[in-house]
């Protein structure tokens, strides 16, 4: 009798791939064995040779050359020997042989486990159907649901431990109490990072099998990891210690599998040799304005779709596309000093396509249901798209080159200037610009932000999207000086509510108690409609301010209201000496602001313990970034 | 893309911080002049950041041909 199943976990069995199966209708988990091949890939100056001795030897199933394209551009060929086995461990014994003989393995990556569900075309969180002893992949489509599962997450939130389980929260001080929360139940998936999970393994080392899957790579939300584990066949086995970078390497790996493309990590796109200019002049991010610090009235904020991947996508942009020597077909970019050859689609191209078709879907979905399992989705997906682009630049890439990664930012830069250009010819004036986003002044109305939307998109050729449109934006001041900063600023939206980037109380650093005074003052700011009004609500925002400051010199707070949650990534052994609480303490640090510095909390009152002013410091820091109290 | 260079931005700002301590020294009118010229100095480095910049003397020059263009500079 045939049954579906939700394929929620592989790992290599001796046998072949140990599937872990759950069935939604009857609430049970199933493991099947799956006999499945894998394969190995070795380069020899005598290939035949290789063939006759790996058949000869008996450890494999059979053995063959076959011609394989070979980087940093794939135009010419080399013959590999590739081999099959049903027994990963013969794969690695063969291999370890044979690279000690002098052979050199190549594809090994992406896994030999992923490649294998990839070739058997089982995706990892998608259904498919048991019959017997034989496991069919079943129809994924977007549209369906995530399996119903019994989910915990945990992360540390406001200088607590937190557990969110099938709906209720738990805080909590200490590690212990969290690990007890955690043991009680037993959860068939859990969610945190690396260091939470040693800490909570240290504590209580059952905490290992309270969950059938354990996703460490950070504390996201169940349903991207689901979308990662989907996109790149990663089953969340393997998913661990797994990047975002790593998520978009197999996808294109895999893609370069089907085009038998060798993959060597030993190879590089070596740049070309560049004077000085050439180099300041293109090896640059995105376009970063310093906008004036102030007020703006009538302000719309316009953001290209996915730029970086639809440029990608548009010209071609992979490490093996871009420069090469011998091309039929080349396109001269008029504001790149590189040459894109169209001959054939590129890797990371081809990859991130699907992606951004993916992204706008789940947008629409998003929309038209409702349902956050769509939102979820496009997070996952919009992650690995930026990741796409970041991948391009970053040294180890093996489909990216320094290149590449200039083509997209300079077309970027160019697009930006088209776009401004665009925006002031209709009368407008562009008051700031970040990377794929402008802000515009003086438009009154949504619909004339989307007028001026329309003009950048058929300027440009590349699709836009009204982010928001602010009845007020503020752009505060440095913290020292009178200059602007790029990536902070507040405003209220036309469509009510408030969009906050950058300031104080977004930051996952800041004390409670700060939080809320800062949230205070921009609910009063957030009153005002008009010029008159936000005289009034700056005095009224920084009266509030006023009042927080009398509570902290008063001793009035409770001591959790002060609990600074830091993460420090350069860790116990990074080059610059870490603060006194990393040495002192173990990660995720929760810490208050004592006489000696920030100090780890042991959960012992802190009256009488803060450094009072640490936190009137910060306030002050609040205080600069609402608009002067004698704003007129 | 593991290049390190000061920014630009910051380069230019070093060169700001200059102009004001030379504007110090200088008669009233001569400091008026300096100071409102470095007015609004954001603008053109955000302008010219679609293009790029070699030499951040470049920035102050366009931004001075800006100023002048505007008619904003009289003779003393």
């Amino acid at each position: 009798m045939n049954e579906e199943f939700w394929l929620l976990d592989v790992c290599s069995g001796s046998e072949g791939l140990l599937l872990k199966l759950y069935s939604e209708n009857s609430k049970t988990f199933l493991e099947k064995v799956l006999k499945v091949p894998f394969y190995g890939y070795l380069i020899s100056s005598d290939p035949e040779r290789v063939v006759y001795e790996l058949r000869d030897s008996r450890l494999i199933d059979s053995a063959w050359v076959e011609d394989w394209l070979i980087p940093p551009h794939y135009r010419s060929s080399v013959k590999v020997v590739v081999f099959r086995t049903y027994e990963l461990s013969r794969l690695r014994y063969v291999l370890k042989v044979g690279v000690s003989k002098g052979l050199k393995h190549v594809n090994d990556f992406p896994n030999p486990v992923v490649e294998a569900l990839f070739n058997a075309g089982l995706v990892p969180m998608t259904k498919v159907e048991v019959s017997g002893g034989d496991v069919k992949p079943l129809r994924w489509d977007p549209t369906y649901s995530d399996p119903e599962l019994d989910i915990v997450r945990i992360y540390v939130e406001g200088g607590l431990y937190v557990a969110e389980a099938n709906g209720s929260v738990g805080r909590f001080n200490n590690v212990k109490d969290l690990a007890k929360y955690v043991v009680s139940t037993k959860y068939d998936v859990g969610i945190t990072d690396s260091e939470l999970y040693v800490r909570l393994l240290e504590e209580e080392p059952t905490i290992a099998s309270s969950a059938r899957i354990w996703f460490t790579g950070g504390a996201f939300r169940a349903g991207e990891y689901f979308e990662w584990c989907r996109r790149s066949y990663i089953p969340p086995s393997l998913m661990g210690n797994v990047t975002i970078g790593k998520v978009i390497t197999t996808m294109e790996g895999l893609e370069a599998r089907k085009r038998k493309y060798v993959i060597d990590g030993s190879t590089r796109r070596v740049e070309y040799f560049r004077d000085m200019t050439n180099l300041i002049l293109q090896d640059r991010g995105g376009v970063i304005y310093s906008p004036k610090p102030g007020l703006y009235w009538n302000v719309c904020q316009v953001d290209f779709r996915s730029l970086y991947p639809n440029i990608i996508v548009r010209f071609n942009i992979s490490g093996e596309t871009v420069d090469v020597p011998e091309c039929g077909k080349v396109v001269k970019l008029e504001w790149a000093p590189h040459t894109v050859c169209m001959d054939w689609e590129g890797v990371v191209p081809v990859s991130i396509a699907e992606l951004v078709r993916l992204k706008t879907l789940y947008e629409e979905l998003y929309k038209s249901t409702g349902l956050e399992v769509y939102e979820v989705r496009r997070a996952a997906v919009k992650w690995v798209l930026v990741a796409s682009f970041g991948y391009l630049g970053y040294r180890n890439s093996l489909f990216g080159s320094v290149m590449a990664h200039e083509v997209v930012t300079s077309t970027s830069r160019y697009l930006m200037g088209v776009a401004r250009r665009a925006v002031e010819s209709m009368g407008y004036r562009v008051i700031h610009a970040l990377v794929d986003s402008l802000f515009v002044e003086g438009v009154a109305t949504v619909d004339e932000c989307c007028r001026v939307a329309g003009v950048i998109s058929n300027t440009t050729g590349f699709d836009t999207k009204v982010e928001s449109h602010y009845i007020w934006l503020y752009i505060p001041n440095t913290v020292k000086g009178s200059r602007g900063v790029a990536n902070r600023y507040y405003g209220k939206l036309s469509s009510g509510g408030m969009k906050l980037k950058g300031i104080t109380c977004v930051r996952s650093d800041t004390p409670p108690i700060i939080r809320e005074a800062q949230m205070r003052a921009l609910e009063e700011l957030a009153i005002a409609n008009t010029e008159a009004e936000m005289v009034e609500a700056v005095l009224r925002a920084h009266e509030v301010l006023r009042r927080y400051r009398r509570k902290l010199m008063c001793g009035d707070f409770e001591d959790y209201e002060l609990l600074i949650t830091k993460s420090y990534g350069g860790g116990r052994r990074s080059y610059v000496k870490p603060p006194k609480y990393v040495l002192e303490g173990k990660p995720p640090y929760t810490l208050y602001a004592g006489v000696g510095g920030l100090t780890q909390y042991s959960g012992q009152s802190l009256k009488n313990r803060v450094d009072v002013y640490y936190y009137l410091r910060l306030l002050d820091r609040v205080a600069s970034e609402l608009p002067p109290p004698t704003y007129t | 893309m593991g290049r390190n260079t000061t920014p630009m931005k910051q380069i230019i700002n070093n060169y700001v911080v200059r102009l004001e301590k030379v504007a110090g020294m200088l008669s009233p009118q001569e400091r008026e002049a300096i100071l409102y010229f470095l007015k609004d100095l954001d603008e053109t480095t955000s302008l010219l950041s679609h293009i790029g910049v070699v030499d951040p003397l470049e920035v102050l020059l366009i931004h001075f041909l800006r100023k002048l263009g505007r008619g904003y500079f009289k003779p003393i």
